[in-house]
């Protein structure tokens, strides 16, 4: 009620504003363009009146009381007219010309018939077809006259040479009703009062315009009207205040798809931060009210309410992770990743082929895995949850290799044999280029000869499936580890006789230094499920070896690398090969740090590609490659592949893109020319999920409304510069390194940092300290005693605002602002919003905005400088005390000074 | 070019928020227009357009468009110049009337 009253005052306005102008036009204040929009609009208030001996039949067509007059049928037939003049109105030719079909020739309404058909084509621009259909209209009668009027004033040329000709009023009448000049001009009107501070896209005032515009013309032109007001709403979403768009959405309905802009205020609610329940709300008005009721195809609106949620979880997620501390570490209770997996859950349900939804889960329930705060019976059920995760991913994409080879192998390990079977067939069948899909048959051989060599009932089927696996042995694969398997099985079977020679001519034939021997007839006797009992001595020699590692020639650690490299690269590690691969994996890298020198062999690339895929010497903060390995790397593009392949596992970050562009390039010119079918796929791969990667990432920085700023912290060094010295960065890096040293959980996927997963190894719990490498990270967290005290004095300008805001009480104001600028060095984005606010605060308090400025840039110095302080006292050694501390001391070190941040945080 | 560069709905010159029917008869019209035989590079570039938006997923991101830029009004108001108005019922009636 109240907004039809609203409405018939505002329609009421504009009456009186539009005969306030004919008064002016009729005194001669107004200029010619204003008096031909004035007569326009008179044009539009034409009414159709009956001639004193009209037919009843066209006066019905307009005058429903006439209409009644008529017979039943002629009744329809003239309210079909009606319609069909409608329809025509709207653009729906087709439907217009379908509604008179049934009118026969014989009908008082023919002649509309024909009268509308010759509309079509005048409307189309076609004036032939036109004329030569009105052209057998009777001249007496209105559709004819209606017809010679338009011709005229289009053509200006006469409909019947003959007759009557229409009026000059008439003519112009018509020609005002096909002009929209009036209209386009009071539009112009508006998008020119545009405001003159360039972040203000469409003012209040401007909206306030579009009412009347909207009521005195959508009449006249509804499809530009309503086309001009949907731009106005979109427009007023593309700022920061909303008032515009409030005012704007009851007035101006929406587009099909969106007629309530539920959709375009979710949109916009992206924009802000912290409005989780803006979005949300958004979001399920959108589902409930509108597309539900949408006409879209069925599979579109459930894609549309999939990508919905996926954006929603995808707020969520950055949500939280602008949300971290001061320094860097995630907030106490860490990320909301029920709501966001809830989310990604719906998005998949709502739509199962969102491919990205299903991938965002994944890469979720790894996240949580990966996160040290997770326990480890949460990452029991988490790791419960990846099955049906990838079980569905698989569903929707059968030819998604990854993911398929996972389920496959875990199949096997849960020996769900028949499982893995199907999956195994349903990936063959899409003949993929992928070497591991097109391994497929030998991997399944050689797992059924694993599974069946763990059950003595079926030990007399494993020749014959190591006999497939030969058969179908892929050609980049090492085939020396066969014979070493043949002789497990020997071993397993019983004979240790046959085993004997077995694994010597084993070892003769493939010429293996003693450690790779040893190590690969230790990976085949577990493999072959050899009792425990019988392991114990091959299991020592390894050991001998670890502890000999470090005076183990360089070369002969890469072979045992490389031929690691083949086990992880096709998922068959065994059991026991953590605990081994880490060890070697560590005195390997400390050796090369040292500056060891050494010989490229064949084995090379191998074994970098098995230390890159375990992420060795870097983490997401930290591209680069190490001293000993950058010279090699520009002949050496598969090592570069499989750096680049592990960091996009490990999620781009912002300031490392100019180094990882330069690096795409140089491994896809490479990867054209690599012979090797399992590198030349893996490198083309790799940089096309990495230029999909950036593609995502720059998609993701315009989407934010301070993209720009972000800018600032993009690093275009030369390639592998030093690590990113961010306070934020840093501390990050100190706390994924403090993680990996403590992590107490297990399923972390393969590909992570053998660092990471390693303390879960039930047999290893004497590696706290071997190390120093791999324990600093545990020193680089700062207290907030060391940060403070690092600190030095304070700038002018700090002490200057500090003394304001207490002599006003305003603390808090100033905590919360300290606050805000230590999350934007995280966040850069946030940088623009942060500006205006604290010029907005320093103003209440009496302060400029060069203050505020200052005040900003003082602030992130300091922060900055105590770290520093912090990275050079480290350098220097400066610790001693800690470097004494046991493993079990600096864990509840590093505990306290978490809970001691935490309790400062939430002060 | 390569074909996939290009804007779909640009390519059939279409509204972001065509609707499945309306692509169809886009792409219906132009295929007649640019014939492989003919112009081999257009067409092309129309199928796969085609091909982009027949698809639901890319039809529900064109409606939520989260990178849109923001909208010109003055090249709406420019572009509507060249189209005259169709006339609505009652003032097209009128027209008949006799003049006075």
């Amino acid at each position: 009620m109240g907004s039809s009253k609203s409405k018939s005052k505002s329609n009421k306005k504009a009456e009186l504003e539009r005969r306030a102008r004919q008064r002016s036009a009729r005194k001669g204040t107004v200029p010619a363009a204003a008096a031909a929009i004035l007569q326009a609009s008179t044009a539009w208030e034409l009414k159709p009146k009956p001639l004193a001996d009209e037919p009843l039949h066209d006066v019905a067509v307009f005058a429903r009381s006439s209409r009644e007059q008529l017979p039943a049928e002629l009744q329809t037939q003239a309210t079909a007219v009606a319609e069909a003049l409608e329809l025509l109105r709207q653009g729906a030719d087709a439907q217009a010309l379908d509604i008179l079909k049934d009118i026969p020739r014989s009908s008082p309404f023919a002649d509309w018939r024909l009268f509308v058909r010759g509309l079509v084509a005048f409307y189309a621009a076609d004036t032939t077809a036109a004329r030569q259909a009105w052209g057998r209209l009777d001249p007496t009668r209105r559709p004819a006259r209606i017809a010679a009027v338009l011709l005229k004033a289009e053509t200006d040329s006469p409909l019947f040479a003959d007759g009557q000709q229409p009026s000059v009023k008439r003519i112009e009448s018509a020609r005002q009703l096909r002009r929209r000049e009036h209209i386009l001009a009071a539009a112009r009107n508006i998008a020119s009062a545009s405001a003159r501070d360039s972040e203000t896209k469409f003012t209040v005032a401007q909206a306030k315009q579009l009412v009347p515009f909207r009521d005195e013309y959508r009449g006249q032109d509804p499809e530009f009207v309503n086309r001009f007001g949907q731009a106005c709403v979109r427009l007023a979403a593309c700022q920061e205040n909303p008032d515009a768009f409030d005012m704007l959405v009851p007035q101006v309905p929406g587009p099909a798809h969106d007629p309530h802009w539920n959709l375009e205020n979710f949109k916009y609610a992206l924009n802000f931060s912290d409005s989780e329940e803006w979005v949300e709300e958004a979001a399920d008005d959108y589902l409930k009210q509108d597309l539900t009721k949408s006409s879209a195809p069925e599979p579109v609106k459930q894609a549309l309410a999939s990508l919905l949620r996926m954006t929603q979880a995808r707020y969520l997620v950055d949500q939280q992770s602008s949300a971290m501390d001061p320094f860097g570490f995630m907030s106490a209770g860490g990320t909301d990743y029920k709501s966001i997996e809830k989310l990604l859950g719906e998005a998949i349900k709502l739509y199962p082929a969102n491919r990205i939804a299903h991938l965002r889960l994944l890469e979720l329930l790894q996240e949580q895995l990966d996160d040290y705060g997770t326990s480890t019976a949460e990452k029991k059920k988490i790791g419960q949850r990846v099955v049906p995760a990838k079980a569905a991913f698989v569903k929707a994409f059968p030819s998604e290799v990854e993911a398929t080879l996972w389920l496959i192998d875990h199949y096997f390990d849960e020996d769900k044999l028949s499982e893995a079977d199907k999956l195994v067939i349903q990936l063959s069948s899409y003949r993929l280029e992928d070497p591991r899909a097109k391994a497929l048959p030998w991997k399944l051989s050689l797992r059924r000869a694993m599974y069946c060599s763990g059950r003595k009932t079926q030990l007399a089927q494993v020749p014959a499936a190591l006999d497939e696996a030969a058969a179908s042995w892929p050609a980049w694969l090492r085939q020396d580890w066969l014979p070493f398997l043949r002789a497990a099985l020997a071993l397993r079977q019983g004979d240790r006789t046959a085993f004997d020679e077995l694994d010597a001519a084993a070892r003769a034939a493939c010429s293996a230094t003693p450690l790779l021997a040893d190590c690969m007839t230790f990976a085949a006797v577990q493999q072959m499920n050899v009792p425990s009992a019988q392991l114990k001595p091959f299991r020592q020699i390894v050991e001998q070896h670890i502890a000999a590692a470090d005076k183990t020639p360089l070369e002969e650690l890469f072979e045992l690398g490389d031929f690691w490299w083949d086990l992880s690269r096709t998922g068959l590690r065994h059991k026991g090969y953590r605990l081994q691969a880490s060890k070697i994996g560590k005195v390997l890298l400390s050796r090369l740090k040292n500056g060891e020198a050494f010989q490229v062999t064949s084995h090379f690339e191998g074994a970098c590609c098995w230390l890159a895929e375990h992420s060795f010497w870097y983490s997401r903060f930290e591209f680069k490659a190490p001293e000993w390995l950058a010279p090699h790397l520009a002949e050496h593009p598969r090592i570069a592949a499989g750096i680049v392949s592990a960091v996009l596992r490990f999620g781009l970050v912002i300031w490392r893109l100019a180094n990882f562009q330069s690096l795409i390039e140089q491994i896809d010119l490479a990867a054209k020319q690599e012979r090797d079918p399992y590198y030349r796929h893996t490198m083309a791969t790799t940089v096309s999920e990495a230029r999909q990667s950036l593609a995502d990432f720059e998609a993701r920085q315009r989407l934010s409304p301070f993209a720009a700023l972000g800018d600032m912290f993009v690093d275009d060094d030369d390639d592998y510069d030093e690590p990113c010295d961010c306070p934020s960065c840093r501390a990050e890096r100190a706390r994924e390194e403090a993680a990996s040293g403590s992590s107490g959980g297990s399923g972390s996927r393969s590909s992570r940092s053998l660092f990471t997963s390693f303390d879960d190894d039930d047999d290893d719990d004497d590696d706290d300290d071997d190390d120093e490498d791999w324990d600093d990270g545990n020193d680089a967290i700062l207290s907030p005693e060391e940060l403070f005290a690092a600190l030095g004095p304070a700038p002018a300008i700090m002490l200057k605002v500090d003394a304001r805001f207490r002599e006003r009480g305003a603390e808090d104001q100033l905590e919360l602002l300290n606050e805000e600028i230590s999350r934007a060095i995280e966040v850069p984005s946030r940088l623009g919003d942060l500006e205006k606010k604290a010029i907005e605060i320093f103003k209440i308090q009496g302060l400029s905005s060069s203050d505020a400025a200052e005040f900003i840039t003082a602030t992130f110095s300091t922060v900055l400088r105590g770290f520093e302080a912090k990275v050079r006292r480290d350098d220097a050694g400066a610790e001693p005390a800690a470097a004494n501390q046991t493993a079990d001391q600096k864990r509840e070190s590093r505990k306290s000074r978490q809970k001691e941040l935490n309790k400062k945080r939430k002060r | 070019m390569n074909p996939t560069d290009l804007n779909p709905h640009d390519v059939l010159g279409l509204a972001a928020d065509a609707t499945l029917e309306e692509v169809r008869s886009a792409y219906l019209r132009l295929v007649r227009e640019h014939p492989p035989e003919r112009d081999a590079e257009k067409f092309r570039e129309i199928h796969s357009a085609y091909t982009l938006l027949n698809d639901p997923m890319e039809q529900a991101k064109a409606l939520l468009a989260l990178s849109r830029e923001p909208p010109d009004l003055t090249a709406i108001i420019t572009n509507a110049v060249a189209k005259p108005l169709r006339i609505p019922k009652l003032p097209l009636l009128a027209l008949g009337n006799e003049d006075a």
